[in-house]
């Protein structure tokens, strides 16, 4: 973000631009205006500066792109050189008065320039007074208001030392190589690192460099004899040594972005003027260090043909020359199709051809450029995740249920309340080392948490006897894959309340229960041609199961896909989810929930198989059964007691609680492809069946 | 042969003597009544008959039976009514059958992904638990690059794993698993730091697109841009491209869509301005086409994407983004 002040920009301009205009320009050259407030008579524009491009952070640079955005524009007014008048004598490093010794790495350029003689009691000229006033920067002294002044016009942000304080006249400009503490300009410790850019005397640290001074040697209005910094430090070190000790000045935002080096002693030099001007004094000094080849010019090659393939465009050489020409670039070499162009001195983001590719895009204007349709031969890529995603969608709306999507984050105590431990398989240890609270903080093994917290939710706004799914991802940790985590698409379903409401004929509501979610299991594996198998669960936080299947005692139950665990369901044990769910106490009705692995989902080619025209045969049979007996055994019996068996559907299950025993009725559906069943036939095989389930399961007809 | 003819005739002159006596339609649904089940007791006869005593009765029953209907059908229009009437009331709504609702992000998503599909894109997916390098580093943004602060990211062990705070990682992945040209679409659960108020949430859908061919354009890409947004919102909005910054994209445009609360007049939700910031895209940048493994001379790409839950909040216009998290199913069954 920049914040610029419209009267300081026409200043610069010389020109009366209205402030619709230079919004609109800001805008369409890629500069987002966020706010315009009215301060003191004058508008003071916020806009988006994005990390490319730190050379509008300052008021002629926001001159200089409001010029290019002009038929006929030159940008070479804001030459510094041009725009002001100032001393322009030769810096003499070896006559400088204090020893500078500048460690390789540290910075692209320092310049200093030493005054004599000042008088800091001097007032801040009033204009420059206001104008920070405007930007809410409070008055401090002359030398260091007219020091925050130029920053904002120029961008180089400066520093400026006491000399009087500064021991035995010597600095370094050096990497740390201990850990210190000196005190800041405001008065707080910083914590200097080792390897952070420090400025320093025979005393220790003056200054971090590029972030903020020390007190010791702080400018005060006494202050007779000073020396103007004004360098361009190292970003990455800036920036590192700004995030970690949280403190950000305009000056370090400007550092870690980029600063323009070749103009670091023509900022110094204008700011020694500005303060001669003000408080007196003489400049008796200047001194300049540059890394190897900062002058060197910044020449790039471009290709007129590659310009408008990338583009889509058809320029010719002229029009790309004129539109780049707007934001200072020069044609240096014109050969055949390609162009050699000169990147003007300020502009730290041009090093490649794309870059000027994007100014001559800039130039022309976005707007210009005619959409055209794409023409490319690409394969379409089948993604079964998504594709099973999206029938699995399909199923659960078919079957009234509503989608729902819920944080990946549950509560960070979850798997101690709901009793899963690491050797368990809903267990998960995936955690942020940020959360925005402890709420939110470990990603989750299983959707049950959020599920059932989006299912209580809906209760207590009034939305009751739902089945509520989410199409979502659980994490967890596994060294197979490159992140050292494993992501699993899953389904999962909470499921609660009446199904069918009394009424109408009907005189109790019906209760959704265990065998909804069954079915629902199986009409999802049957659309894609799958069958699974259920084993034993040990799911604490779902209720125990005394199921016929197992001859002990589960916790829920397992989906398993050709011998893989590919999920689980069972009844929520509401008693363990109500110290992480405190809301589940609204649902009076048992709560059922499964969750299926997506990527157990393989979808496989059905057939279909049209039955013969001779009848189909119903039974029905009433089975008095042992509850230790399961369905599954029974109809196995069944099935294999004759070929021409067919269907076999359980079409009631009864009985009372207490007893060992409970009624199964069965309705079995006979047909042979060649002839029309007879009665004898039928009968011989249901004698075979029931004498059989009599033997070995104990099953026996209900009379 | 046993024959039917003389029960189904006495009925019917039985029936017919009724039929004169008739005082209400109270009386005449009670004679229907009477026939229908005199009609059953005569069918149930049948089986008791040899094949062509079958057919003889067959035909004796149905004359009887279309000879008593057409008396029926005079006597329902002499009382005023269509024969067979029932009194139903469609202004009662049972709720007996129950259809499902899709969340308002998917069901959105649903709309984009159709609209990508048609024009040829394939969709990709990839994981939200992320290493550094495909979240920063493979997209021009190295250690300590400011434009890292523009996404404020999750870690689950710093500096190397974190929560993607974007899917363009997936991008970098397909171009490092499959080769060029291509055109996908890579949707999925982005997370940035932001706590949850009304206008914030740490998590959120996105959309991105990439496009990597030998002579995919700056032009194609706008092409592509402008046909979705009109597909989603219609014909007559306006679009706007103008110049903006991405590491891994260059030129990169921010798209803009003229408001469709004020039609660019200027209002809150557009804050004034007329135009809503709707995607950012560009020209995918030559350093992470290399970094991908891709010839960056022969190939060249367009990238694009767009948060998801801003958009909703426009389309089915909300105003708080929090509630696409907290799931009021009652709401979801409004769509």
């Amino acid at each position: 973000m920049f914040k610029f002040s419209l009267d300081w920009v026409r200043g610069l301009l010389g020109e009366e631009s209205s402030l619709n205009s230079i919004l609109d320009i800001l805008c369409l050259q890629g500069f987002e205006v966020k706010t315009v407030e009215e301060i003191n008579g004058d508008q003071v524009i916020t806009i988006e500066v994005k990390a490319n491009r730190p050379d509008i952070l300052s008021h002629i640079g926001v001159a200089r792109e409001i010029t290019s955005f002009k038929e006929f524009a030159d940008v070479s007014v804001f030459d510094i050189s041009s725009y002001y008048e100032f001393d322009n004598t030769k810096p003499n490093n070896s006559e400088f008065p204090v020893s500078v010794k500048i460690e390789e790495g540290t910075c692209e350029r320092f310049s200093a320039i030493m005054i004599e003689g000042i008088d800091n009691h001097a007032k801040t000229p009033n204009f420059i007074k206001k104008r920070l006033e405007i930007f809410g920067v409070n008055s401090i002294n002359a030398i260091v208001d007219i020091s925050n002044y130029v920053m904002l016009e120029m961008g180089q942000p400066t520093h400026i030392y006491d000399l009087d304080k500064i021991s035995n006249g010597e600095i370094f400009v050096q990497k740390a190589k201990k850990e210190e503490v000196f005190l800041t300009l405001t008065g707080k410790s910083f914590e200097v690192k080792v390897g952070d850019i420090t400025i320093r005397d025979n005393l220790g640290v003056i200054c971090m460099a590029g972030i903020i001074g020390s007190q010791r040697v702080e400018v005060d209005e006494d202050s007779k004899k000073i020396m103007i910094e004004s360098a361009v430090f190292e970003k990455t070190a800036v920036r590192v040594a700004s995030k970690r000790s949280k403190i950000s000045t305009p000056a370090s935002f400007r550092f870690e972005r980029g600063v323009n080096a070749k103009a670091s002693l023509d900022a110094a030099r204008i700011l020694a003027k500005k303060i001669v001007e003000t408080c007196g004094g003489k400049i008796c000094g200047i001194f300049d260090y540059k890394c190897k080849g900062l002058f060197k010019e910044n020449k790039i090659r471009i290709r007129v043909p590659r310009v408008n393939l990338v583009l889509g465009t058809y320029l010719i050489k002229s029009e790309i020359t004129k539109y780049i020409a707007k934001y200072g670039f020069v044609c240096c070499n014109d050969s055949g199709d390609a162009l050699e162009v000169l990147a003007p001195h300020f502009r730290l983001d041009i090093d490649s051809e794309i870059d000027v590719i994007e100014e001559v895009a800039r130039g022309f204007g976005y707007n210009r450029i005619e959409p055209t349709n794409l023409l490319a031969d690409t394969a379409y890529r089948k993604n079964e995740v998504y594709s099973a995603l999206d029938t699995i969608r399909n199923i659960m709306v078919g079957v009234g249920a509503d989608e729902v999507i819920t944080y990946s984050f549950i509560q960070s105590n979850a798997m101690e309340v709901l009793g899963i431990l690491p050797k368990d398989k809903a267990y998960g240890d995936v955690f942020l080392q940020n959360p925005i609270s402890s709420s939110y903080s470990l990603m989750r093994p299983t959707l049950v948490v959020s599920l059932l917290q989006t299912l209580s939710y809906n209760y207590s706004m009034g939305n009751y006897d739902l089945i509520l799914f989410e199409l979502g991802r659980t994490y967890v940790r596994d060294q197979n894959y490159d992140t050292g985590y494993k992501e699993t698409d899953v389904l999962g379903v909470i499921i609660s309340g009446n199904k069918i409401n009394k009424g109408w004929g009907i005189k109790d509501d019906l209760k959704f229960d265990f065998y909804d979610l069954n079915d629902l299991i199986n009409i999802i594996y049957n659309e894609f041609g799958q069958d699974f198998s259920v084993l034993p669960g040990e799911f604490l936080f779902l209720n125990n199961e005394k199921s016929a299947l197992f001859s002990s005692i589960c916790h829920g139950f397992e989906i398993n896909v050709e011998g893989k665990y590919s999920g689980f369901f069972g009844e929520i044990n509401k008693k363990i989810f109500s110290e992480i769910v405190p809301n589940v106490k609204l649902i009076k009705d048992d709560i059922f929930y499964c969750e299926i692995f997506i990527e157990s989902i393989k979808e496989n080619k059905k057939q279909l198989k049209f039955e013969s025209k001779f009848p189909l045969i119903l039974r029905m049979y009433n089975l008095n059964c042992p509850k230790d007996v399961s369905a599954s055994r029974i109809t196995d019996v069944i099935k294999n007691s004759a070929d021409f068996v067919r269907n076999i559907k359980i079409k009631d299950v009864y009985g009372s609680e207490e007893k060992d025993n409970h009624a199964l009725l069965f309705e079995v559906s006979y047909r042979l492809s060649s002839r029309t069943l007879t009665t004898k036939e039928i009968e011989d095989t249901e004698h075979i069946f029931l004498d059989k389930l009599n033997k070995e399961l104990g099953v026996s007809v209900k009379l | 042969m046993k024959d039917l003819s003389n029960k189904a005739d006495e009925k019917k002159q039985e029936f017919l003597k009724m039929f004169e006596l008739l005082k209400s339609e109270k009386d005449l649904r009670k004679l229907e009544i009477l026939f229908k089940s005199f009609l059953k007791d005569l069918y149930s006869e049948l089986k008791f008959f040899d094949l062509n005593e079958k057919k003889t009765n067959g035909k004796i029953i149905n004359d009887f039976k279309n000879a008593m209907q057409l008396e029926f059908s005079s006597a329902y229009e002499k009382f005023g009514l269509e024969s067979e009437t029932r009194r139903h009331d469609p202004s009662i709504i049972r709720s007996g059958i129950k259809f499902g609702s899709v969340h308002p992000l998917i069901k959105l998503y649903k709309k984009m992904e159709k609209i990508f599909l048609n024009m040829g894109f394939s969709v990709v997916q990839g994981p939200e638990i992320e290493l550094d390098c495909y979240n920063f580093e493979k997209l021009n943004m190295p250690p300590h690059h400011p434009a890292r602060d523009m996404q404020d990211t999750f870690y689950i062990s710093s500096p190397e794993v974190l929560l993607r705070s974007h899917t363009s990682c997936v991008q970098i992945r397909t171009m490092e698993s499959i080769k060029p040209p291509f055109q996908i679409i890579s949707p999925g659960t982005v997370y940035r730091v932001d706590d949850i108020d009304p206008q914030h949430t740490p998590m959120f859908y996105q959309v991105e697109g990439l496009v990597i061919s030998e002579n995919a354009s700056f032009a194609n890409l706008k092409s592509i841009l402008i046909k979705l947004l009109r597909e989603i919102f219609g014909r007559e909005i306006g679009v706007r491209f103008r110049p903006s910054y991405y590491p891994y994209t260059e030129p990169s445009a921010a798209i803009d869509m003229s408001c469709i609360k004020c039609d660019g007049q200027g209002c809150q939700t557009c804050s004034g301005a007329g135009w809503i910031t709707v995607l950012g895209s560009g020209m995918v940048h030559y350093k992470v086409l290399r970094e991908a493994g891709i010839d960056s001379e022969r190939y060249i790409g367009f990238a694009f994407g767009l948060g998801l839950n801003r958009l909703a909040l426009l389309y089915y216009d909300l105003n708080e983004i929090r509630k696409i998290y907290e799931n009021d199913v009652s709401i979801w069954r409004q769509l």
